[in-house]
């Protein structure tokens, strides 16, 4: 009845909860928000298993809006204070922590597209269906969104990865 | 760090950490399951279906373990109360009905408690159920065993099941209900959290939604009925609690709100207005202050707002060199506010405006900067001081200040001029 269901959350949920952490900056509620959808997704998936990732991707991106509209009008602790629960110093926690003080900065709408076209490597058309916006937009959006990035994550150290390219 | 290789990097560098919990298909599957389960239970019951609590939970695996404790709530521990308590013939109907209401839910425990059953206005009755579940779910207080309280009325066709809502410890249940054909009959047990009632929202001169909230004197049996508005076309009516719960809030959810809305879906539907629109010049980066619904007071925290997400219009854009943006927000009573912020975020209100108009919006920056001017889905052009007609592009413009009148011809239908403010 839910054919290829467990092989999609098997398969796929790591990749999404990596997108809903970089879309909320917080691992309790990517989680949280990933199971939400995940769940709706079991009781739809006749209707969408064409295009699950699509949809989820979507709906992560609704969500993680809203959620971040909603904390708008109400204070909420800093999000280092939810994500670094012992000192580390080390250049991968360095890395994550201006990351996400740095998406945190962006409007939803920067920040869905930055995510969705940067980590995921999607393609605009496929980030313009997750954004329910043009295409044109999206290449605004990322681009803008990029451009802040940059700006912000300028000072942080090289990490020990072997990227050739740092 | 300034290639876009760089920027991949980092954002991989970020959540690389991260990989989904071992039992994360188990919780889905387990969830997914329930949200079948009280989707099937909504439509057996045609209006009520299992909400959640305030607070969230998980649904585990497998049934109560001994030392699992029960869900705490006072509406299952305390004694049925209500002038009907002692009916016995109206209390076997009530299980009756709430028996066929729960049918679909696994693991129910013991008998259901009738927390309230009494007369609401002459004529009429209704009741309040909870019952135990045995399976387990994580709530705020860790692992316990949960339950389910809905909402009956009297209806022309008998006694109905009306709502139904998961029960955790320390969650907030919905502690009243709408009832009557035309909703005017409100019902609210004591939940203990000192509730107060508003009957209707209404705007101050800044277009803020003002309410005036009284506390809630519970009758002796810990109810309290009050007769008022027709709520079927949208709910004015709001309920407050005089402390916060666990999620910090105030709000008082209404237990058959799910129903309400189910019977009014067709007036959302018509799509009166859904304009956003950035205007050229306007592609800047945009601070949330710039959205209504960041500042404090043009929502209605407390009130039952079926969400008109499709009643919106949004136009940003810069004019003479300063950001501007005209902005409607439409609550449940579907009077739409109109707010421009021009140079600074500071919303001014305009009044409200008529959707179905030829030209809804038309607004006059201050300053000399134009006039900002929508109408979905219509060809405009304008002119200024009984010139010649100017073509504008799309249905949302920022025409020159000197435009005085603008031709509207919506779509299918005939040209009709309509004069700008001054």
């Amino acid at each position: 009845m839910r054919d290829g269901f467990d092989e999609f959350v098997r398969t796929r949920s790591t990749g999404l909860l990596r997108v809903a952490y970089l879309l909320t900056g917080d691992r309790h509620h990517a989680e949280d928000l990933l199971q939400e959808v995940l769940e709706q997704m079991y009781v739809k998936w006749r209707r969408i298993d064409a295009a699950p990732e699509a949809y989820a991707r979507r709906a992560l991106v609704n969500r993680a809006t809203n959620r971040w509209r909603r904390r708008g009008r109400r204070p909420e602790a800093p999000l280092a204070h939810h994500d670094v629960a012992q000192p580390d110093h080390s250049d991968g926690v360095v890395v994550r922590d201006a990351v996400l003080e740095a998406l945190r900065a962006l409007p939803p709408k920067q920040r869905a597209a930055v995510v969705l076209r940067y980590l995921d490597d999607l393609p605009i058309a496929d980030v313009a269906r997750a954004l329910d916006c043009s295409e044109g937009s999206v290449k605004s959006n990322a681009s803008r969104g990029l451009e802040r990035l940059r700006a912000a994550l300028g000072p942080v150290p090289a990490t020990t990865s072997d990227r050739g390219d740092r | 760090m300034t290639t876009d290789t760089d920027i991949r990097a980092a954002l991989a560098e970020a959540a690389g950490g991260l990989s989904a919990a071992p039992d994360l298909l188990d919780r889905v599957r387990a969830g997914g399951h329930r949200r079948v389960v009280r989707r099937r239970t909504f439509l057996a019951a045609g209006a009520a279906t299992v909400a959640a609590g305030s607070a969230a939970s998980v649904l585990l695996a497998g049934d109560r373990e001994p030392d699992t404790p029960d869900v705490a709530s006072r509406f299952l521990d305390h004694p049925t109360r209500g002038d009907l308590r002692d009916d016995k013939a109206f209390r076997a109907e009530i299980r009756e009905v709430w028996n066929r209401h729960v049918a679909g839910i696994p693991g129910l425990r013991g008998e259901p408690h009738v927390i309230w059953a009494g007369a609401t206005v002459p004529g009429s009755r209704a009741a309040a159920v909870a019952q135990r579940v045995r399976q387990r779910v994580v709530s705020s207080v860790g692992q316990i065993a949960y339950g389910v309280m809905g909402f009956l009325e009297q209806t022309p066709r008998g006694l109905e099941a009306i709502s139904l809502e998961e029960m955790t410890t320390r969650a907030d249940n919905a502690p009243a209900a709408l009832l009557g054909s035309q909703r005017t009959v409100l019902l609210v047990l004591d939940d203990g959290r000192r509730l107060e009632y508003s009957p209707d929202r209404d705007y101050d001169a800044r277009g803020r939604v003002r309410r005036t909230f009284q506390p809630l004197r519970f009758r002796s049996d810990g109810a309290e009925i009050a007769v008022v508005e027709p709520q079927t076309d949208g709910i004015g009516i709001a309920l407050r609690a005089g402390r916060a719960g666990e999620d910090g809030r105030r709000f008082v959810s209404l237990a058959n709100f799910s129903g309400l809305i189910e019977g009014r879906r067709g007036r959302a539907s018509a799509r009166p207005l859904q304009i956003d629109r950035m205007l050229p010049g306007g592609s800047l980066d945009w601070p949330d202050a710039w959205h209504l619904a960041t500042h404090e007071g043009y929502g209605d925290p407390y009130g039952y707002d079926y969400p008109v997400g499709d009643v919106r219009c949004r136009i940003r854009g810069v004019a003479g060199g300063v950001r501007f943006a005209v902005e409607t927000v439409t609550l449940d009573d579907m009077r739409t506010r109109l707010f421009v912020m021009a140079e600074r975020p500071e919303p001014r209100f305009l009044g409200f405006v008529d959707l179905t108009a030829r030209l809804p919006v038309r607004v006059r920056l201050p300053g000399g900067r134009g006039v900002v001017v929508a109408a979905q889905g219509a060809a405009l052009r304008y002119r200024a001081g009984g010139g010649s007609w100017l073509p504008v592009q799309g249905d949302t413009a920022l025409l020159p200040d000197a435009a005085t009148e603008v031709e509207v011809t919506p779509p299918g239908g005939r040209a009709g001029v309509v004069p700008l403010p001054r």
